[in-house]
This record gives structure tokens, C-alpha cells and sequence, in this order.
């Protein structure tokens, strides 16, 4: 009899080895929450530097992040010690007042971080009172990418300036769009592709200072051209990130791809296939930013300085930055390893062409401020709304007061006229 | 072997039979056809895929396989789903077969009233208390773990009930009697001469119980949040996600590899799982 | 008496389960209702509204939305599988079929296999521009072009019902078959002997005697059906898209409880699904029992 009360308790005794064997942060382990898999490198180098050291990196996917790591803050039990935000809800984040005020601990820091990244990316990570609490390694302004092959069948030449001078406004966009149809090829998968530069040619975000939701005409305007793109048969008709919209990539049925510094070597270099080198990067209708991610420190962080090293080095070192973007390819926050990079020689990727050169053209043009806490479901509803349109669905006016009503049924705090 | 007094096919046309089989054919295709295609498909590339169907597997299974690995980490996933499932199921079948020998066998006061309750809670729907059960979670450090997923097996009413069915149906109390003059303790008698005649009841349980753990979604979805702890059907749902879908073939080699094992498994107890499904209908 | 009273003993044996049960299961969904009663985002403190919630939830359109999109589905998939299964049985029952065991178990196979995978599977073979099944309807001449299935809210509502029908007529069959094996061949001889056809004895004795068994069909189905939470959230995109069509019951609870943070008013959405059910699945229990008295 004793031997059965026995077995019940080792069957739960298992169970809760089985599950209990995790987690424990002690002094001389980090943990990092991130989203992508981007840091793991990182993290192996941060352990070279830092013998004795030990990472607890978990990745919990980006559209469960916010909701998985607010309770886990509150309670304060298993609580990262750095964990990231991007860009589409980095605003939210802050607004909760669980990251570390760096400007107030850490000033020379953040000092030489604001001298040397563009203000744009700086003033993402600040919070209300204008302090940092967030650092970017990285600056994510746009460009479209093309086909080198394509742009000479069809426009006779692969120069970028030339290319960029056919799509430098919308309606040139449509026209050369409308060239590349007569000759079979599509200028973009889908019309989602082109959102960022509406986005970026906004004067004002979703909400104003006065938590006022406003529809820029800019947005607006933008209804009109993504029907066009549809009702004239001008993109694939995929979505982005389907199997399609990569698939295509190495299919030349398709001409260029909307997309930032990241979308190089974390996207299209892996799914280019037989088309690496004939590719060109230049400025679409307008210059846009689009993603990035940023680091901050729980502000009862039990590794707080092991926390600081981590994100100084990835944020702020200008040695170590160079030696990430030589491995990866990104385009650093930190604009001196730009410049740097910028003088040597292009990317065989891109015949030759040295992105980082355009990239730093491109920063100094993004309007700063546009972002707001509501962006990643906003930005979700107000493409809905478009889609809803180009389908016949609705008229662009019910579509826009569909978009509204469940931005207000979302956000009762935002003022939905 | 049902009915068959009636079954006669002396005067029924061939035409019948004909018709009748051409619409099990149908249904037996449709049945299939989802899976074939999708075990064809995860042999073959992306472009492939986009360029058009193919009724005929192509060669790229392998390649479609590296590309999953090296996106979802699918065998973690199976780890994982095996660590929730194995101990959730035979925690079940010990609280199960425990509670209802208990409530088969002896007369307490307030039994009626007791199972009643019982019965009751099994019509609550699981998302009713979720939510308090995720902040009681996060209150005792819990979150992020299979604790809270594996220990729902000890209180499944679905089993207590169906044990007990059969407890009562194949247990004669003359055995409990005998064996108590022998002196033997209440548990001993449990342990020594009830289980073994209850368990193939507690053996279809837990094919069902572990049917329904292996294909929880929602539990662990809202209890567990980094992708290394997350079984099989949350993992699968990521990969509709942005950073996962790239590549068709590879989506269809994730998606078969998934359902792969419970094909072959069912290939084996398929009649196990059929005489339990009629059995806890029947009663009704 | 000889032997020891052992009744009491049963208490012991289900204590350990109802100590287990009363901390994991009723503990959270009187907690739940507290939460209900509270305004909780799950950062800040918990700020006590009384039923506010509960108001709120009787004028929320979404939610009377989510009620009918569940409602449609279930009803759209439970007609035709009761149908199909209905046929099934009868003809297993009232013919000699080669390989009955062989289709019985095939039929039953989708059941078993993880909704979640099905979900995903669907989500790529209906796929707009490169999905199997626009390729192959369009390369049957049945469509010109590719519709975008997962786009329009009654096609997705009808595909979510056409998979729960795929996964769930082969158990129904087994049901039924179970059901009918379990009517005395004597009530049939009898039949034969009046000289009634096989379509006369499905319609004047086999239906009215398998009724107990499709009331239970149909009301665990619906328990089931509308808390339907797996298949809509894989298939597209986790928010009941497109427009809210696959918002069921569960997924608008799970929208607002754990992607906008409203805890309290997931609560109040989890009691309100609770009283719904109790409610419908009330009314046909009450529904048999008078049946049954006749």
C-alpha cells in the first residue's frame, strides 16, 4: 500500500522533472528573449568574448511576442534580462515602462550611441521623456531590388540611376510597370510589396500626439494605386512572404522586390538561385525604411551588467559591428562602419554594385517620428482595407470605415472620428 | 456480420452494387486525396510546385527535408510532444482508474451527488477557465513549462467515467470479499486484483488520451512561449507564419512528417481505437 | 458484520483526484470569473468593473458575429456528415460489402490526425495562385482562374465546414453503425415477413429506433462544434480573416484574452460561450427526455 502512495508521488515527481529542468538565471547567466534566430551568432560570439559565460536565448515568434513576454515581465519570475522589440511594435514596448532608462545609467553609452547611428533609428528606442531605452544595431532603410537581365531586355539598360529615374514616382511606377507587362514580366509579386513608401511619404502616423487616428491622404492615395495594380493584371498576385513570393526571386517572371538592407543577404541572397549577380538595388518612388529591431534591458534584470556588455557590444562597438557585417551583410546602425564598408569594394551579388554606398544615401532621407505603438496591427488592418477594395469587396469609403471600426473595437482609447 | 437477415442480394439488381461501390470509391478519394497529395508534394521543389501539379513524386524530398530543418525544428518538436504525452497519459490512467475503482466499488455517502458533480464538469468547456488557469500559472512560475499541460492528466473526468463503466460491468464484488478475509489491504486489492481485470478499459482510455494530448494545440499555445518547448501541432501552426514559409515542398514535407507517424500507428491499433469509440457510445 | 466497513474507503480512493482537481480545474474557472468581473491588461493592476464586462459583451457586434460564423460552420459541415453517414451505415448494414473493416477504419483516419496539420495542410493546397487545388480545377476547365478561397468569407467558412466534415462522417459512420447493429433483428424478420421493402424498414424502423444515438451525435457535435478553435486559427491567419469569418466563438476569446491583452473581457467572453453551450445543449437534453416519455 505504501508502495502504490509512493508511485503516485514519483509519477509526479517525474512530471515535474521532466518540466522543471530548465530555466534558473544565476549571476553569471544572460537570458535573452528574442524573435529570429538573426542573434544566435551574436550570442556565440559574446560567449567567446565572455569565457565562463553562459546564454539562455529563446526565441519566441514575432507575432506572439508582446503577448507572451507582458505576463512573464509582471510577475517578474523567468524574466529576460535583454529582450528585443521590432520596429512594428518597439513603440509598445516602450510605452510599458519595463526597459532600463540607459540615458540615465549608462550616459556615456548612449552618448557615443546618439553621435554616431542616424537620428531616425536613435529615436525609435527613446521613451516619452526623450530618453533611450532601446538601441538598434542595425538601420534598415529601403530599396528596390531588380534584375539586372530583365531591366536590359526590357528597358535596355541595368544602370541603377537609369532604373530608379523610370520608377521615381508612382505613376512612373505604373508606367514601367505597364512596359514590363507587354513583355511578360510582373514589377512586383504583390501589391503589399509597395506599402512601406506610402507609409514613409505619410506626414503624420496612424495616431497624433492627441491619440487622434488619422488617415494621410498619402495612405489614401495608395487605395487608388494598388486597384490599378490589380484591375491592369501588373504583380504575380502573391502575397509577401509566401512560398511564392520567395519562389519567384529566382524566376525572372517577376522583375524587382520593395525591400530594405536586411532583405538582401536575409532574404533574396538565400533565394535568388541562379539569378546571384544579376541583381541591382536602386531608389524606388521614394525613400523608405522598413523593420529593424532593437535591444533593451529589463529594468530588474538580474544580470544587469553581463545585460550592458551584451548590448554595448552588439549596439555601440565599433570593432565588433564591422566584424558582424563582414559575416552578414547588414547595414550597422553605427555609420562610421558604414562609411568604412562603403569604400571598399561592391558585391559580386550585386555585379558589383556596393550597397552599403546606397544604403547611406538612403538613411539620411527617412522621415523620423512616423511610428507609433499601434503599428503592427494597424499596418495589418489598413492592407486588409485595401484588399478588401481591389477585391470588389467594398468601396474604398466602407472599406476605410471598416478599418475604423475595428481599430476602435481593438483600441477604445483612440479617438476614431 | 450486422443485420444480415436483411442483407439478401437475391433480388437486388447489380446495378445497386455497382453504384454503391462507385460512391465508396468517391469517398475513399476524397478521403485519400489530401494525403497523396501532400506526400507527393513534399518530394518536390518549390519552383516545381509553382510551375504546376504533378500527380507522380519528384526527387527533391531530401533537399525539401534540409530546408525544414533548417527552419523548424521539428524533432524537438517530437521530443516535446512525447514529453507532455507520455506522462499525461499514464497519469490518466492511474487518477483515472484509481478515482472510478473507487467510485465502482464502494457504497459512500454522498456518491451519487459526488459523480453527479463529476458528470457535470465533463460538459465545461476546456477554454472556460483557461484564462484563470494561465494567470494561476504565471503566479506560481509555471508558465513555460509542460507542468501545467502534463497535469491535466490526473483529472480527466472523460476517463474516470468510462473506467468506471467498465469497472462495474466486469468486477464481481465476490472477488473484493474474498480477498479482504484474506486480509488484504483496500489498495492491495486494487493494485493485485482489480487492475488487471479493468485494464484493457484503462488500455483504450489511454489511446484516447493519448490521441487528444498529442493534438492539443490550444494548451500549449497559450502556456508555453519559447519555440524549443513547443510540441508538435504549436510548431506546425508556426510554420504558416512569415519567417517560416518559404518554400512550399518544404512546407508539405513539415506537414506529412507530422501526420507520418499517426498514419502508421493507426495502421496498428486502428481496431483498438474503433471497439472504444462504439463502446463509450453505446451506453448512451 | 465479518469484514471490515470499507466504504469509507472510497473516499480515499477519490481524494487524490478531487484535491487535483478542485486546485487545476475548478480553482482557475472561479478565477476566471473573478478576472471577468475586473478591468485586467495583464501589466497593470486589476481595477474592479462589476459586470461592465458582461454589457460590454451583449452589445459587442463581434462577438454576436463570432456566434453566427460558429453557428454557420458547425451547420454547414453536420448536414451532409450526418447525411453521408447515415447513407454509410445503412449500406453496411443492410448489404454485403467487400472490405466494409477496410473503409469503416479509412474513413476514420482523419479524425485522428493533428487538426493543426490538416489546418496548414488545407492553407497550402488552397493557396491562390500556386495551390494544388486551383491548379487542378483550373487545368479541369472548372474554373478560368484561380479564386482566392481563403479571401472570401463564405468560401472559407465553407472549406472550415468541409474539413470538419472530411475529419468527423467516418466516426459518425461507426456511431450509427454501432447504433443500428444494436436494433433486434427480430423488429426487421418481422418487417420481411409484411412484405416492406429496404428503403421502408430505414424509414419506419431503423430511423425512429436510432434516434437516441443521432440526438447524442448531434449534441456532442455541437458541444464540440462551438468551441471549433484548431482548424480556423491555422487556416488563415490566426485572427478569423477573412473578415472575421473564422472569428469563432474560442478564437475571438483567444484574440482578446492573449493578443490585446484584455484579460477581464476574455473572461467574461469565456463565461459567455460557457452559458451559450449549457444553453443549446439544455434545450435538446430536455428535447429527448421528453421524446423519450412518449
Amino acid at each position: 500500500m505504501k508502495k502504490l502512495w509512493a508511485l503516485v508521488v514519483a509519477v509526479l515527481l517525474v512530471a515535474v522533472v521532466a518540466t522543471g529542468c530548465t530555466k534558473k538565471p544565476t549571476s553569471t547567466k544572460l537570458s535573452i528573449w528574442a524573435f529570429t534566430d538573426e542573434l544566435k551568432k551574436v550570442v556565440e560570439d559574446f560567449k567567446a568574448k565572455n569565457p565562463g559565460v553562459d546564454v539562455a536565448f529563446s526565441i519566441v515568434p514575432s507575432e506572439e511576442f508582446r503577448t507572451k513576454i507582458r505576463p512573464v515581465l509582471r510577475s517578474g519570475t523567468g524574466a529576460p534580462d535583454v529582450f528585443l522589440g521590432e520596429v512594428a511594435w518597439v513603440r509598445d514596448i516602450i510605452t510599458w515602462g519595463m526597459w532600463m532608462d540607459l540615458t540615465e545609467k549608462y550616459p556615456d553609452m548612449v552618448k557615443q550611441y546618439e553621435e554616431q547611428s542616424p537620428p531616425y533609428v536613435v529615436d525609435l528606442g527613446r521613451d516619452s521623456n526623450g530618453h533611450v531605452v532601446a538601441m538598434s544595431w542595425q538601420a534598415c532603410p529601403g530599396g528596390f531590388f531588380y534584375k539586372r537581365s530583365v531591366a536590359k531586355d526590357v528597358f535596355g539598360t541595368d544602370d541603377p540611376k537609369a532604373i530608379g529615374a523610370l520608377i521615381s514616382s508612382p505613376d512612373k511606377f505604373l508606367d514601367a510597370a505597364r512596359t514590363l507587362k507587354s513583355k511578360n514580366v510582373k514589377i512586383l509579386t504583390g501589391f503589399s510589396d509597395y506599402q512601406w513608401i506610402p507609409f514613409y511619404g505619410r506626414e503624420q502616423g496612424w495616431v497624433d500626439a492627441n491619440n487622434n487616428f488619422v488617415m494621410d491622404p498619402v495612405a489614401l492615395d495608395f487605395f487608388d494605386m494598388a486597384k490599378t495594380l490589380r484591375t491592369e493584371d501588373l504583380t504575380a498576385k502573391v502575397d509577401q512572404w509566401s512560398p511564392g513570393w520567395f519562389g519567384n526571386m529566382a524566376k525572372k517572371e517577376v522583375f524587382g522586390y520593395l525591400l530594405p538592407t536586411w532583405g538582401l543577404h536575409y532574404v533574396i541572397k538565400k533565394n535568388a538561385g541562379d539569378t546571384a549577380g544579376d541583381w541591382g538595388v536602386t531608389r524606388g518612388p521614394a525613400s523608405y525604411s522598413w523593420g529593424g529591431t532593437w535591444l533593451g534591458i529589463y529594468k530588474n534584470a538580474e544580470a544587469e551588467d553581463l545585460a550592458v556588455k551584451f548590448v554595448e557590444m552588439l549596439a555601440v562597438d565599433a570593432e565588433y559591428q564591422e566584424v558582424y557585417t563582414r559575416e552578414v551583410g547588414d547595414f550597422m546602425s553605427n555609420l562610421n562602419v558604414d562609411a568604412k564598408m562603403a569604400k571598399e569594394e561592391g558585391d559580386p551579388f550585386l555585379a558589383g554594385q556596393n550597397h552599403y554606398q546606397f544604403f547611406l544615401e538612403e538613411a539620411k532621407n527617412i522621415t523620423p517620428g512616423l511610428e507609433t505603438q499601434y503599428d503592427q496591427n494597424i499596418n495589418g488592418m489598413y492592407i486588409d482595407a485595401i484588399r478588401n477594395y481591389i477585391e470588389g469587396k467594398m468601396s474604398k469609403e466602407e472599406a476605410v470605415a471598416d478599418m475604423k471600426g475595428k481599430i476602435k473595437n481593438a483600441y477604445p482609447e483612440i479617438n476614431v472620428e | 456480420m450486422q443485420g444480415m437477415n436483411i442483407a439478401t442480394t437475391r433480388g437486388s439488381k447489380r446495378f445497386t452494387y455497382v453504384y454503391i461501390y462507385l460512391i465508396l470509391g468517391i469517398l475513399t478519394l476524397l478521403c485519400a486525396f489530401p494525403l497523396y497529395i501532400m506526400f507527393i508534394n513534399a518530394t518536390r521543389s518549390n519552383i516545381e510546385i509553382l510551375n504546376g501539379i504533378s500527380f507522380l513524386p519528384s526527387t527533391h524530398a531530401v533537399q525539401n527535408y534540409h530546408t525544414m530543418q533548417s527552419k523548424v525544428p521539428i524533432w524537438h518538436g517530437f521530443i516535446n510532444s512525447t514529453l507532455i504525452t507520455v506522462p499525461f497519459t499514464l497519469l490518466a490512467a492511474f487518477f483515472s482508474s484509481l478515482t472510478a475503482y473507487g467510485f465502482a466499488m464502494y457504497d459512500f455517502k454522498y456518491k451519487k451527488y459526488i459523480f453527479g458533480f463529476v458528470l457535470g464538469t465533463m460538459m465545461i468547456p476546456m477554454q472556460l477557465g483557461l484564462i484563470g488557469y494561465f494567470e494561476f500559472c504565471n503566479y506560481f512560475g509555471l508558465l513555460d513549462t509542460f507542468f501545467p499541460l502534463i497535469i491535466t492528466g490526473a483529472i480527466n473526468t472523460g476517463s474516470v467515467f468510462f473506467i468506471k463503466q467498465y469497472t462495474e460491468q466486469s468486477l464481481p464484488v465476490s472477488l473484493m470479499e474474498a480477498a479482504r478475509m484474506d486480509e488484504a489491504s483496500e489498495l492491495d486489492i486494487y493494485w493485485r486484483i482489480a487492475l488487471p481485470i479493468i485494464s484493457p478499459s484503462i488500455a483504450t482510455m489511454s489511446i484516447f488520451n493519448f490521441v487528444f494530448c498529442w493534438n492539443n494545440y490550444m494548451g500549449p499555445l497559450v502556456l508555453l512561449f519559447s519555440e524549443d518547448k513547443y510540441p508538435l501541432p504549436v510548431l506546425i501552426s508556426l510554420v504558416r507564419g512569415t519567417a517560416y514559409r518559404t518554400d512550399f515542398g518544404a512546407m508539405y514535407f513539415t506537414i506529412a512528417l507530422s501526420i507520418l507517424p499517426i498514419i502508421v500507428a493507426y495502421a496498428f491499433l486502428s481496431k483498438y481505437l474503433i471497439s472504444g469509440l462504439t463502446l463509450g457510445a453505446v451506453k448512451e | 458484520m465479518r469484514l471490515r466497513n470499507a466504504n469509507n474507503y472510497g473516499y480515499l480512493f477519490i481524494l487524490p483526484f478531487f484535491i487535483l482537481f478542485f486546485i487545476f480545474n475548478l480553482y482557475p474557472i472561479f478565477y476566471t470569473f473573478t478576472l471577468s468581473l475586473h478591468e485586467y491588461d495583464g501589466m497593470s493592476d486589476k481595477v474592479y468593473i462589476g459586470f461592465e464586462n458582461y454589457s460590454r459583451l451583449l452589445s459587442d457586434d463581434y462577438f454576436w458575429k463570432s456566434i453566427f460564423s460558429t453557428w454557420r460552420i458547425w451547420f454547414v459541415n453536420i448536414i451532409p456528415q450526418i447525411g453521408v453517414a447515415l447513407w454509410l451505415a445503412a449500406i453496411f448494414t443492410f448489404n454485403r460489402i467487400k472490405g466494409q473493416a477496410f473503409f469503416r477504419a479509412f474513413f476514420y483516419l482523419p479524425n485522428l490526425v493533428t487538426m493543426a496539420s490538416i489546418a496548414l495542410l488545407f492553407n497550402v493546397l488552397l493557396d491562390w495562385q500556386n495551390g494544388f487545388i486551383n491548379q487542378f480545377l483550373v487545368i479541369l476547365g472548372i474554373l478560368d482562374e484561380p479564386i482566392n478561397w481563403l479571401r472570401i468569407p463564405s468560401a472559407s467558412q465553407n472549406w472550415v465546414a468541409f474539413i470538419q466534415f472530411w475529419m468527423w462522417y467516418g466516426q459518425t459512420t461507426i456511431l450509427l453503425l454501432a447504433g443500428m447493429s444494436a436494433i433486434p433483428t427480430s423488429y426487421y424478420e418481422a418487417a420481411i415477413a409484411d412484405g416492406a421493402n429496404k428503403t421502408k424498414i430505414f424509414f419506419y424502423i431503423t430511423m425512429p429506433l436510432l434516434r437516441p444515438t443521432l440526438i447524442y451525435i448531434t449534441v456532442v457535435s455541437l458541444i464540440g462544434g462551438m468551441q471549433i478553435f484548431d482548424i480556423p486559427m491555422v487556416l488563415t491567419d490566426g485572427a478569423g480573416a477573412p473578415e472575421a469569418s473564422l472569428q469563432t466563438m474560442v478564437i475571438y476569446l483567444y484574440g482578446q484574452a492573449f493578443r490585446f491583452n484584455q484579460y477581464g473581457y476574455g473572461s467574461a467572453i469565456a463565461y459567455g460561450i460557457f452559458v451559450l453551450i449549457a444553453l443549446f445543449s439544455f434545450i435538446i437534453y430536455f428535447f429527448i427526455h421528453k421524446k423519450e416519455e412518449v
